[in-house]
């Protein structure tokens, strides 16, 4: 008898900035202890059934198995699942909504507390931000490798910074994914409420290297992400708050202003939506350490309408002007999620082996 | 093609600016010029012609340190610019136009240094000089001053341009970006932006340092990098960092001037650190000083009486501090195998034609120098010369009248010129320059006028008694933008000419062993005399380069004039240096634009810096062991019209084995 086995498998690739990558990979088939699934094993296990299992009345000799608790820890599944557990827990502690009332397109709120919210820009501040397309483009020779990698795949360089993969740092790099993943789910809908167009729409010189994505320009996903991947990486690495990491421009705050700055050279993004872009995937990402600390996030205040986090003088996206631009105050304590504190538990026992430099991440 | 023809020699039809400046104020000027349907609005981004000139024309009874002649004069041919064109931004407009006046900085901003100091002075684009190649230990600078010739003014009055940064600046810029540290970690992009190096807001601003690659900082390194734990104390920097390539005109025309200016500059400024520190006790002394300068030309006389040469001779005589060493050294240049210069031996009325084949889709304009050298009185302008030339017309060759030119018209538009000009060598001897331009192939506003591309013919006919020699050179060409292929290069298109010997492998102007076939001398065209115009001066080092591997002198390493005639001095390299590791190991490592990364850079600018360390290390006696001499070691022998002199190396104690 050939059944249809195989698993639906696969993640969600491509499209959304930075991919969903590996944090869905295993999909729903999984795979036998030897290899993966397919018709002909399932038909071999059916034939070994039949000659091994013999007659057995299922009120005779069993065995005992433990009745598992119900709030442990979710490494009995498998990584796509549990990744799916986690993805749904912390998704219900999130919400955004547009704030028209207020005077602000979009806002992130984790439980009450109001963790960011911007304006947006208008078509004339945009308009003179477009110099800076042209001179970044100068650098596109340069970047090539990066940009195209990076189009799907920023994980892999926040990898580089230190041991982390599938093998070492398992449970943290799954944290890292479920970071990356949440943060488009909540990104995405920011950039609804903040649609602005692309600097693709207003010139054709502009001439991306990259196809132009579909969503708004503003804010930028890319920085999003890779700003909130680099805050809780740099607190799994040194236990430091973000004020601190930014202002020691620590290395993953590093990479994650030229993940995001490379957006405006491949020519998809202004900086002004990389700075916001920044501020919110910092608030993210402080929202899930405190989630998973049970502790009070912090948060960022509103990004500055005035300046919008860039350089005063210049109006381009500056570590320093960035840095200087912050203010972030203290929200309300979180509701507790043990799945979530367990994860974090085991991720920061991963780096109970490494000790940063002084003047951390340097 | 319809509304198509040239114009004829008329005395009445002369030009007073030198015929660059007059091509580049017709057809180039609009690529300077912002568009108004751009998004560019900030008009101090504007290129226009300053109201100065950068004159000193007079070096030799300039008094040390001072402007010179600033005027805003006209002048003959051969000599000084009418304008440079500068962004409006970094222009200091109230720069006082009195020759009498210092345009140093007051001495406190000058440092104290040693009396054994030696002087490295590097002009070069994208120096990013904070990095450690160029500090002590203690986090402190090695480079005593640095004028940013493309930063906006800053208020600086007795700087023409630009701004300026002394030890002590960039000291004070080091520690704010390095978290109040001298020695700590340095914000790199955060201090180049500071220091006027890396500028993302201007069109007409610096990128260069902000990629991997970056010419200024791997010239900088080799020249004077010396990791901090061993820098030496008596070997100090000046940096200058000359504007963005639009500034330079598409035939590198400002160039000359640029560098000229920043040489000036860095020798006065050296004059000036002496007297503060050594006024009374020995006024004529000073710091042994070698500049290096990876630049050049195409075309030129090839010989002192061009503009950028004489100027260098000027320097070399001023007689301030004249006993004190100064050594310039330059790149003999990559174009060996751009079949860009010819040499027509012309017997007296029998025409020879060359073929200039320029280029489709080229967004420059293209030049070409002709030169030659006649016995007799030098004629007037108006007056005819010998050498008839004609170019893309059937017509006969015609006479060219001195100081005029004829133009190529279509539908009223010039799409060429040829102007004719004369310069006196004695009053017996003078020479000929005829200097052919033509438009774009492509222009994007259909308004512009566009030369077709394909075979110019280039016809000469002598019409002296005595055979006359002409040299005919393809000028630099080069895109506005620094990474660009929009310039197309046009090279000679003679079907003698061979690229490849029997074997497939590159032919060169000599032979090397049994691995490289000499050019045969039958062509007109040639590889000889492709050396660098502006270092083509017995005074300046002219550097070329070889593979370190074998020896053999690099198929590009641009080539001396070898036996062929020409008055006075015959350019040759002085010396070679390696620009290649191996065959498969391109270029040679040096410092990345990145502080602490290394990448490989290939051709004569990294054989020049090298030089340039040599003799620098000699002069402050620090490391004799710096060079050796390949004369020991069993490789074939080179012909001096490729390496000059010798070839060199310098040894390190543990050298990267790529």
């Amino acid at each position: 008898m050939l059944r249809s086995g195989g698993g639906h498998g696969g993640g969600h690739g491509g499209g959304h900035g930075g991919g969903h990558g590996g944090g869905h990979g295993g999909g729903h088939g999984g795979s036998h202890a030897g290899g993966g699934a397919s018709s002909l094993l399932s038909d071999a296990l059916v034939y070994t059934h039949d000659a091994l299992a013999g007659y057995w009345d299922p009120n005779g000799l069993i065995n005992t198995p433990t009745s598992p608790s119900q709030l442990d820890s979710l490494e009995y599944l498998s990584p796509g699942r549990r990744s799916q557990v986690l993805f749904g827990v912390l998704a219900q502690n999130f919400r955004v909504c547009p704030k028209p009332e207020k005077g602000f397109a979009a806002g992130i709120n984790l439980g009450t507390t109001e963790i960011f919210r911007t304006s947006i820009p208008d078509l004339v501040f945009f308009k003179s931000q477009l110099k800076y397309l042209h001179s970044y483009a100068e650098l596109r020779a340069d970047r090539v490798p990066e940009i195209l990698v990076q189009t799907e795949d920023i994980l892999s360089f926040f990898g580089a910074l230190s041991h982390l993969n599938k093998s070492r740092r398992r449970n943290s790099l799954e944290l890292l994914e479920l970071v990356q993943n949440i943060t488009i789910h909540l990104e995405m809908q920011v950039k609804h409420y903040c649609r602005m167009p692309r600097p693709v729409d207003y010139d054709a010189r502009i001439q991306p290297m990259i196809q132009t994505p579909t969503h708004s320009t503003f804010p930028s996903g890319h920085a999003t992400e890779s700003h909130a991947v680099a805050t809780v990486l740099h607190h799994l690495m040194s236990s430091q708050d973000v004020t601190k990491g930014l202002k020691n421009n620590a290395m993953p705050f590093r990479l994650a202003h030229r993940i995001a700055v490379n957006r405006t050279v491949a020519g998809v993004h202004f900086p002004a939506d990389s700075a916001t872009g920044a501020a919110m995937g910092i608030s993210i990402g402080n929202a899930i350490i405190a989630l998973c600390e049970n502790s009070k996030p912090t948060c960022l205040s509103l990004c500055d309408a005035n300046n919008w986090l860039l350089d005063v003088e210049s109006g381009d996206f500056t570590p320093q002007a960035f840095a200087k631009g912050i203010t972030p105050t203290k929200g309300a304590k979180t509701q507790a999620e043990p799945l979530l504190h367990a994860l974090w538990a085991r991720a920061k026992g991963e780096w109970k082996d490494y000790t940063p430099a002084q003047g951390a991440g340097k | 093609m319809s509304g198509l023809g040239w114009t004829d020699w008329d005395a009445k039809t002369t030009i007073t600016i030198p015929p660059y400046q007059d091509w580049w104020s017709r057809i180039e000027k609009e690529a300077f010029t912002i568009p108004s349907n751009g998004f560019l609005s900030d008009k101090s981004d504007v290129y226009q012609f300053s109201n100065f000139s950068f004159n000193f024309a007079n070096a030799a009874k300039r008094e040390p340190q001072t402007r010179g002649e600033i005027t805003a004069a006209t002048e003959s041919q051969f000599s000084q610019p009418s304008a440079i064109p500068l962004a409006m931004r970094m222009l200091n407009r109230g720069f006082e136009n009195d020759e009498t006046r210092s345009w140093m900085p007051d001495k406190d901003n000058l440092p104290t240094i040693d009396n054994d100091t030696v002087i490295v002075g590097v002009i070069d684009s994208g120096i990013s000089f904070a990095q450690n190649r160029f500090r002590y230990c203690n986090g402190k600078t090695r480079v005593l001053a640095a004028w940013q010739q493309n930063a906006d003014f800053a208020g600086q009055t007795y700087l023409p341009f630009g701004k300026e940064l002394y030890q002590q600046d960039i000291n004070d810029l080091i520690k704010t970006h390095s978290g109040g540290a001298q020695n700590g970690h340095l914000d790199e992009d955060a201090f180049n932006r500071d220091a006027g190096i890396v500028d993302m807001q201007n069109f007409t601003g610096h990128r260069e340092a902000a990629g991997r690659y970056s010419h200024g900082t791997s010239v900088l390194d080799l020249a004077a990098g010396y990791a901090p734990q061993t820098a030496p104390e008596n070997i100090r920097i000046i940096v200058v960092n000359l504007p963005t390539h639009i500034a330079f005109g598409y035939s590198g025309t400002f160039l000359d001037y640029f560098m000229y200016l920043a040489m000036q500059r860095i020798k006065d400024l050296t004059i000036a650190i002496w007297n503060k520190n050594n006024k009374e006790e020995n006024p004529e002394g000073g710091y042994p000083l070698v500049i290096n300068l990876s630049y050049g030309k195409q075309a030129g006389s090839k010989s002192d009486l061009d503009w950028f040469a004489a100027k260098i001779k000027g320097m070399k005589e001023e007689s301030a501090h004249a006993d004190v060493p100064f050594e310039v050294v330059m790149p003999a240049g990559n174009d060996n195998q751009k079949r860009g210069r010819a040499v027509v031996d012309l017997e007296s009325d029998k025409p020879k034609t060359l073929n200039w084949h320029i280029l489709p889709e080229d967004q420059t304009s293209n030049y070409v120098e002709i030169w030659c050298t006649v016995k007799g009185t030098t004629p007037k302008p108006g007056k005819p010369v010998p050498l008839a030339i004609s170019l893309r017309d059937s017509n006969a060759p015609q006479q060219g009248l001195v100081d005029g030119f004829i133009s190529l018209n279509q539908d009223g538009k010039a799409i060429a010129r040829v102007y004719c000009s004369v310069k006196s060598i004695s009053d017996q001897e003078y020479r000929v320059r005829y200097i052919l331009c033509t438009a774009p192939t492509l222009r994007h506003n259909l308004d512009l006028a566009v030369a077709p591309s394909g075979v110019w013919e280039i016809t000469l006919q002598n019409k002296n008694g005595a055979a006359i020699q002409a040299f005919c050179t393809i000028q630099t060409d080069q895109s506005l933008l620094p990474n660009s292929k929009t310039g197309q290069r046009s090279f000679f298109d003679m079907p003698d000419y061979k690229r490849y010997d029997s074997q497939g492998r590159m032919i060169d102007s000599a032979a090397y062993g049994d691995l490289v076939a000499a050019e045969d001398e039958a062509s007109m065209v040639t590889r000889k005399g492709t050396i660098n115009a502006s270092a083509s001066l017995k005074t300046v080092n002219c550097i070329a380069g070889y593979q370190a591997s074998n020896g053999k002198p690099a198929l590009y390493s641009a080539s001396g004039f070898g036996a062929v005639r020409a008055p006075g001095y015959i350019p040759q390299p002085t010396v070679a240096l390696p620009t290649d590791d191996s065959a498969a190991l391109f270029g040679i490592l040096t410092a990345g634009a990145r502080n602490g990364s290394r990448v490989a850079m290939r051709g004569t600018s990294f054989a020049a810096p090298q030089y340039a360390r040599i003799l620098s290390a000699k002069l402050a006696h620090n490391g004799s062991q710096l060079q050796c001499d390949f004369a020991n070691v069993k490789i074939p022998e080179a012909n001096s019209v490729k390496i000059g002199a010798h070839r060199l190396e310098i040894k390190v104690s543990s050298a990267v084995k790529r």
